[in-house]
């Protein structure tokens, strides 16, 4: 098989193993979770072939392994030429990490929930193949419809994760977590038909292309006028900025987390937070540069905010997922702290960070799982010096805080080095003056939040893990161990841990080796938008506004 | 002028005709075998779509047609928007005769089918009528069966109730038509609506005229006011809950198909083909009522509990959606904004279906299904079921990859095309643009709510599933359409963009789709219909 069929057997194997479930779950509970496993192995399998096969120094930033299909393609009538979706899909720089990461966690997300499904099984990893086909669609898709068919659709395979397998409010939980992201995602949808629209009307064609890439260099050919500029992106915003979720529309994200099942948490942060930072950097900067420069001093401080409020809100709570929940919240802001620096160490960490958070997070909330079904509380008060029942737990779970507090030598270092060199670059060289004490303000800020980080996540490692050993007294014991206790890390448990460790390693050691196959899609997405404004940066003086700009182009 | 052509042309409601003819008949020797009533029609309806569709739909329509492609003979319009629009009244009234098959029902089951067959035989009247009396005539002939079989083997107050509230409001918003209508005759001097002669001239002449003939508002307004009665827009929207509540699940499915594609297909035919482009008044009175009704609409839905009272509600904001298509493309004709409420009608109308043909299943005769809380624990108790009625909910609330999503896609388009074509007028489509997102995503929440009652509740004991094979066979073909639009929605899409383009040309000649003449319409269309099916 070439490249492209492989990638789309990727993206279709866990949708027909969604539908396999239907007669798995006939035939037994454990048949169900060894199809699903098989099914996301294989999909696992297929992705890595796909990845490794892609370029190491990123090819020249197009798009890999492209698979196209006319998927609605009408004739044009005399009255209005036909819209054209295909479905292209294919991996760049951007996505080709990003996709690996959803195939990873979705064999974790399977082993970790073995034991601690047992209510309509069948059902519930069809949830989650659905899920992870949706995730991987966004990934990949290269028309601009065909990502928001399955940006929309991973809703539904989520709603059902929540809503079903949920704790106590997961009825509001998942309601309200349905209903934030699609009135986002809704505004996001007219930002799209605007985009293209106006593609349609000014490219000279008359034709709707709904081809991201084409679309792309449309409209820096012929950008749209900056009052709409903003509406669009204001739209764009809407949908992508409540997924992140940036601060102050997150406040669904703790609530859904809280409430969602172990393998649902997982994928959320894993994942499906990252087609918010996603949308930013695949449509928002390149498609409007001009308005992503006028907006970025407001999004670096709604980032800013977010991360200092994130970690704040994280220090206080008792309730292990919320405060991993809350620090979500922080990681993420992070992410978009480096994106809308614009310059390449910021948006190449931005990029990594989202990698990094998806492992971090991802195992974190894997091992609250682990915690709950042996303990069932998530209440840090209830619990104490687990280290000494559950040694291995305990160092999967330090490695996973060490990560996530960005330790040199694990994955999270080298994204918020990054990021935070990029925002430094971007305060001190590439501000206008009038710009350049908020910028300072907000790099500063944003290092205070590593601070944070470290106390909040050392501080509950600590509780949870140290001291005298404390366990809720009436626990009940799993059917494995009426005698022993609790059991440490069983092996399907450490399997669905380790190759999340692996890759945090890995990346903490060798970060080159995943920012070399970014690099250059990253600076094609990016660097319109970096491109100094002259006009902000000398307004008052035209030799100089005609002097930057014809610097600007040679260099470019 | 009835000659030979005229007769050709009417063949389908000839057919149907005898049909009726021969339901009504034998219906009265036959009494014992009521459960073949529905089959029967079913087959008819079928028969009559296949020779439609394969074997002879150049003799139904396209054998006479001129170098326009339309073809006026007399009070008949012959294009492919009627063409398709009435190949779908015969898919509709299949899915209707199914629909309305009660098990346990043994009399009067053929005059039920009977008077769903007169409701057919309007529909494709109002598809192809250039007439204002025709257009009445059709209009009514969708009206009386509903009235009857609303009332048909129902003896309890509510059904009572809600039959006569539907009558009188019905007859009442039939007079407002006729008003509205009869100035329209005044204006042109002629019942004829398209042509030369016809009244579209008229109105174009009395908006050019100074001073502008007051009448143009006047007849518009009652235009509007009579047939937002049929398609349940604000402020005429009033009954719907009411009556779906207290009739039946099928009789409310119904409802929430015939009348409004016949409202709507007048008001295509009608309204858009008159009101001369650059009128501002012809598109302001759509996009105000489309706000008004789609916001209304879903905020009410938002507080019922009684299932058929929130559908009533959601089927006012389905409407106030689809206005948003008419408002547009009478503002910028290009904007493909009538095709995009054809497809929405359609992916509309299928989910409607479904939805009830699920509610029809899942009941009986002693135990109706009234309450929200009634679906508690279906998703577990009854997998197929939940799943028909949670892809129509996610298909209402426009969800991709289901038939409501293109319609979404199709209506948000044709507004921001007629944001980009209507000059100065830009902001007011932004602003339409804007409410209906927000509208679509208010509406979320109350489908939502059911579908989590059904998988996110217990149960609360099994319901009776009394519906028999007629609902659960709506049910399931309407699913199947859904989904099936929604995976590839060119097929239809592009026959919608055809039946746009073909729809009679204004004649006061300021329409931008003028600039543009049609290459033709006619045969070779009819082959690009099929390229649209790739």
């Amino acid at each position: 098989m070439d490249n492209s069929q492989i990638l789309l057997a990727t993206v279709l194997l866990p949708l027909f193993g969604a539908i396999l479930m239907g007669p798995c779950a006939r035939a037994g509970d454990q048949v169900a979770r060894g199809v699903a496993l098989l099914v996301t192995c294989v999909t696992l399998y297929f992705a890595s072939m796909v990845i490794h096969r892609f370029p190491a120094d990123g090819g020249t930033g197009q798009a890999f392994a492209v698979f196209d299909y006319a998927w609605f393609v009408g004739a044009d009538v005399a009255m209005a030429p036909a819209p054209r979706i295909q479905f292209n899909i294919g991996l760049d720089g951007l996505s080709v990490w990003l996709f690996g990461l959803s195939a990873l966690l979705m064999v974790s997300a399977v082993l970790i929930s073995w034991t601690a499904i047992r209510d309509r099984v069948g059902l519930f990893y069809g949830m989650l193949l659905l899920l992870e086909s949706g995730c991987l669609g966004v990934f990949v898709a290269r028309d601009i419809l065909l990502f928001y068919v399955f940006f929309e659709f991973t809703l539904i395979p989520l709603f059902f994760l929540v809503g079903i397998w949920g704790s106590e409010d997961r009825r509001y939980a998942a309601m309200k977590f349905f209903l934030f992201t699609l009135a986002g995602s809704v505004l996001t949808f007219l930002g799209i038909l605007a985009l293209v629209l106006w593609d349609q009307h000014h490219s000279g064609t008359g034709q709707m292309r709904f081809m991201i890439d084409e679309l792309t260099t449309g409209l820096r050919a012929h950008p749209l006028p900056p009052g709409l500029q903003s509406l669009v992106f204001l739209a764009l915003f809407a949908g992508f900025a409540i997924k992140v979720p940036l601060f102050p529309l997150h406040t669904w994200l703790p609530l859904a987390h809280v409430q969602a099942p172990t393998a649902g948490s997982v994928i959320l942060a894993g994942v499906l937070l990252k087609i918010g930072t996603y949308g930013f950097v695949r449509f928002s900067i390149p498609m409007l540069p001009d308005a992503s420069r006028t907006f970025s001093p407001w999004m670096l401080w709604l980032a800013a905010i977010g991360i200092i409020y994130g970690a704040l809100v994280a220090l206080v709570q008792s309730d292990i997922k919320r405060l991993i929940a809350y620090s979500s919240v922080s990681h993420l802001g992070f992410c978009m702290l480096g994106l809308f620096a614009f310059n390449r160490p910021g948006v190449q960490g931005g990029t990594l960070q989202m990698i990094n958070h998806g492992l971090s997070t991802g195992g974190l909330f894997a091992i609250v799982g682990l915690i709950y079904e042996r303990y069932h509380t998530r209440e840090i008060r209830d619990l104490s010096g687990l280290a000494r029942r559950l040694p291995r737990l305990a160092c999967c779970m330090l490695l996973f805080t060490f990560s996530s507090i960005g330790l040199p030598g694990l994955n999270g270092f080298a994204g918020e080095f990054l990021i935070l060199l990029g925002i430094f670059q971007r305060a001190y060289s590439e501000s206008a003056f009038a710009y350049q004490g908020q910028m300072l303000a907000i790099a500063v800020l944003s290092v205070s939040g590593v601070v944070l980080g470290a106390w909040y996540m050392l501080w509950l490692v600590q509780r949870l893990f140290f001291g005298p050993l404390r366990e809720p007294a009436q626990h009940e014991p799993t059917q494995h161990d009426a005698a022993a206790g609790v059991r440490d890390l069983s092996p399907r448990e450490f399997l669905a841990l380790a190759p999340l460790l692996v890759f945090v390693i890995w990346i903490g050691l060798q970060p080159g080796f995943f920012l070399n196959r970014m690099g250059p899609t990253l600076s094609r997405l990016t660097d319109a938008a970096r491109a100094p404004s002259p006009v902000v940066r000398f307004q008052n003086d035209p030799t100089m506004v005609r002097f930057a700009s014809g610097q600007v182009s040679t260099r470019e | 002028m009835v000659d030979g052509t005229t007769i050709r042309l009417l063949s389908s409601e000839i057919v149907l005709l005898g049909v009726l003819a021969f339901l009504f008949l034998a219906g009265t020797f036959v009494r014992r075998a009521h459960g073949w009533w529905p089959v029967f029609t079913a087959l008819a309806f079928a028969a009559l779509l296949a020779i439609y569709g394969f074997v002879d739909r150049r003799f139904a329509d396209f054998q006479i047609s001129d170098s326009q492609g339309i073809v006026l003979n007399g009070p008949l319009v012959v294009d492919l928007f009627g063409l398709l629009l009435r190949q779908f009244a015969l898919v509709i009234g299949l899915l209707l005769a199914l629909l309305c098959w009660r098990r346990h029902e043994e009399e009067l089951t053929s005059e039920r089918m009977g008077m769903i067959v007169a409701l057919v035989i309007g529909l494709l009247i109002v598809a192809r009528a250039n007439d204002l009396v025709l257009m009445f005539v059709g209009l009514e002939t969708v009206s009386i069966p509903t009235y009857v079989l609303m009332f048909l083997g129902r003896r309890d107050r509510g059904s009572a109730e809600s039959t006569m509230k539907y009558f009188f409001l019905s007859v009442f918003s039939s007079a407002l038509v006729l008003y509205g209508f009869s100035f329209l005759f005044g204006l042109g001097g002629s019942t004829q609506l398209v042509g030369a002669g016809g009244i579209q001239e008229g109105v174009a002449r009395a908006v050019a005229g100074s001073p502008a003939s007051p009448l143009v508002p006047l007849a518009l307004i009652l235009l509007l006011g009579g047939l937002g009665f049929k398609i349940t827009a604000v402020p005429f929207h009033f009954y719907a809950p009411d009556v779906y509540q207290g009739t039946t699940n099928s009789n409310a499915g119904l409802l929430s198909v015939a009348p409004k594609i016949a409202g709507f297909l007048a008001l295509i035919r009608v309204y858009v083909a008159i009101v001369p482009e650059r009128y501002d008044l012809g598109w302001q009175l759509p996009l105000g009522i489309a706000v008004l009704t789609m916001t209304l609409g879903n905020v009410c839905a938002l507080w019922q509990r009684d299932l058929r009272r929130m559908l009533a509600y959601s089927s006012i904001a389905h409407s106030g959606y689809m206005l948003m298509g008419i408002a547009s493309t009478v503002a910028a004709a290009r904007s493909g904004g009538i095709a995009a409420v054809i497809f929405y009608l359609i992916a509309y109308s299928l989910t409607s279906l479904a939805v009830f043909g699920a509610f029809a299943f899942l009941e009986s005769q002693d135990r109706p299904l009234q309450r929200l809380e009634d679906l508690s624990g279906l998703g577990k108790s009854n997998p197929l079921v939940a799943t028909a009625i949670a892809v129509s909910m996610f298909s209402f609330a426009g969800i991709p990859i289901l038939a409501g999503f293109w319609g979404k896609f199709g209506l948000f388009t044709s507004v921001l095309q007629a944001a980009q074509g209507a000059q100065g007028n830009a902001s007011w489509f932004l602003f339409l643009a804007i409410a209906g997102a927000v509208n679509a995503a208010i509406a979320a929440a109350y489908y939502l709510r059911l579908i989590s009652t059904m998988y996110f509740q217990e149960a609360r004991g099994n319901l009776p599933l009394g519906g028999g094979l007629g609902p659960f066979a709506t049910m399931l073909a309407s699913t199947i359409l859904i989904v099936g639009i929604g995976l590839f929605p060119g097929i239809t899409m592009q026959r919608a963009r055809l039946a746009d383009e073909s729809l009679p040309q204004p004649s006061s000649g300021t329409r931008m789709r003028a600039e543009h003449p049609p290459a033709q319409p006619g045969f070779q269309d009819l082959s690009r219909a099929d390229e649209g099916s790739r």
